[in-house]
């Protein structure tokens, strides 16, 4: 009986096949129609993407609103997500012509050193010492670092107020260097992921944890009405505020992708389409109205 | 390398911890292994029992999810230990189950005759074991237990999980910092094995001694 059966189902699935492969000649004929999308040079990372046919992003996936994956749906959300897919729709024309990568913050060099990605999106600020390994664009969101602390604790009001406290920060945040140099007397834990730090503020192993604001206010979204923030105003190693430059990682040396991705950041910047990422991401739970921030790098 | 010299300190810091580690964890280890190997093999039903439980859980259960459990769990329980401690803690209860079942096997080795010839002289069940019983054991099982060592010596990188700064960890921090994962981490995989083989070294220096005194 089986194999009279087996012909069947091959002749099935052919149809679905040549169904499918005709449905996606059609896209890959639209995309290519469409006069939106312009044409790159073969020999540049954004010839080789359209080439491709797909973009390769890396991004993170525990990130709420910024790269985080729905429990529900599996899909990825947040600011970092769109903004991959605003590139791939102008590279490729489609916004589902994407591959993304789960990078974390020990191995984003790696991946584009090794060109296993085309570009970096994950919460990833700028450093020397990064910026010795890679190159990067923008930023397209800078954030203040701030301090989550558990509801009614109101024991940390000011910088000076982390001193004797125990203060959790992730491994190779600009805050495991910035709440030392604010407030030397600082005790700090420090974990591998956000989600560790939470979990130590909920069992009071710490007494609060501090990063990007924007991140701290993702964490708190996600845990309503356990937490509140407090805008401690950290200063860096020259004496200004320090922010998170939130930027895309690139490969190093790689001028045509830069200019690229700047001036894509700069025509989103300009048409609105940030703002409407923004809006849909960060501005749910962000106070009041945001500006993009000046193209730096 | 010379993104290295201001990062020296919190390697040394990193050492020490590793070593920290290893000396506390093994002490315990040892100490509750013996205990657990004398219980599998007691005359009292129940002891055997607990033995037997305690080692089907903790042996059966890898390392970092242990380690995540014990920090990140209990304190859902109400008990949190600071972190060094608990990293401690889940070292001796995992090598613990390891000790117990290498030292069994020597047990295993001491013949009844001589079981029954220590008993026609009048020894407690206790002076047995002191003084026959677990001597030959721990002779038999001197290379066994070195590589139960070793274990213990490569399972401390799991400590970096729940945030103890020790080798593994300040490595990893290090190569964050300076963006620069292929030679610090390399070290740290040097470090690990010039600890492994000073240890192995004193494992056989134990071994032939004694085969000697045998």
């Amino acid at each position: 009986m089986t194999f009279m059966k087996q012909p069947k189902i091959f002749a099935a699935l052919a149809v679905v096949a040549a169904f499918a492969l005709g449905i996606s000649e059609c896209a890959v004929g639209a995309a290519h129609t469409n006069d939106a999308v312009k044409a790159y040079p073969a020999d540049t990372a954004m010839g080789k993407i359209q080439q491709r046919g797909k973009l390769i992003v890396g991004v993170k996936v525990d990130f709420p609103l910024f790269g985080m994956k729905n429990p529900v749906t599996g899909e990825l959300e947040g600011m970092d997500i769109q903004l991959a897919q605003g590139i791939a729709k102008d590279l490729t024309g489609s916004a589902s012509n994407i591959q993304y990568v789960e990078v974390n913050s020990g191995n984003r060099e790696v991946f584009l050193q090794e060109h296993k990605v085309d570009i970096v999106i994950a919460t990833y600020p700028p450093n020397p010492a990064r910026e010795k390994a890679v190159d990067f664009a923008g930023p397209y969101l800078m954030s203040p670092i701030g301090t989550m602390v558990n509801k009614g604790d109101d024991s940390i009001k000011k910088v000076s107020d982390l001193n004797d406290k125990n203060i959790c920060v992730t491994k190779g945040s600009g805050s495991e260097t910035y709440v030392p140099l604010n407030a030397p007397k600082a005790k700090l834990t420090v974990f591998s992921s956000m989600t560790q730090c939470m979990q130590a503020l909920q069992q009071k192993r710490v007494d609060g944890v501090t990063t990007t604001q924007s991140i701290l206010l993702g964490q708190m979204s996600q845990n309503p009405g356990k937490f509140q923030l407090v805008p401690t105003e950290l200063l860096n190693t020259s004496g200004k505020k320090a922010s998170d430059n939130d930027s895309i990682g690139l490969p190093k040396g790689d001028k045509a992708l830069h200019d690229y991705l700047d001036s894509y950041l700069k025509k989103i910047f300009a048409n609105g389409d940030w703002k409407k990422m923004y809006d849909s991401t960060l501005g749910t739970v962000m106070p009041g109205d945001a500006a993009p921030p000046p193209i730096l790098y | 390398m010379s993104f290295l010299l201001p990062h020296l300190g919190e390697f040394a810091w990193g050492i020490a911890f590793t070593i920290g580690l290893v000396v506390l964890g093994w002490l315990g280890a040892m100490i509750l292994g013996s205990v657990l190997a004398i219980m599998r093999v007691s005359p009292i039903r129940a002891a055997r029992i607990a033995a037997a439980a305690y080692i089907l859980v903790f042996r059966n259960i890898p390392i970092p999810v242990q380690m995540v459990l014990f920090v990140f769990g209990f304190p859902l329980l109400g008990i949190v230990f600071p972190l060094f401690p608990s990293a401690v803690i889940v070292l001796i209860a995992y090598h613990a189950s390891f000790v117990c079942e290498t030292l069994r096997s020597g047990l295993n080795t001491v013949a009844a005759g001589e079981l029954e010839a220590i008993r026609t002289l009048g020894f407690t069940p206790f002076g047995t074991m002191r003084h026959l019983v677990l001597p030959q054991a721990f002779a038999a099982v001197v290379q066994p237990m070195g590589n139960v060592l070793i274990l213990l010596v490569k399972n401390t990188s799991v400590a970096a999980i729940v945030g103890v700064a020790e080798l593994t960890f300040t490595a990893d921090k290090v190569a964050i910092e300076e963006v620069q994962a292929f030679i610090v981490l390399g070290g740290a995989a040097l470090a690990y094995v010039v600890i492994c083989i000073v240890l192995k070294r004193f494992v056989s220096l134990l071994e032939r001694r004694v085969a000697f005194s045998k």
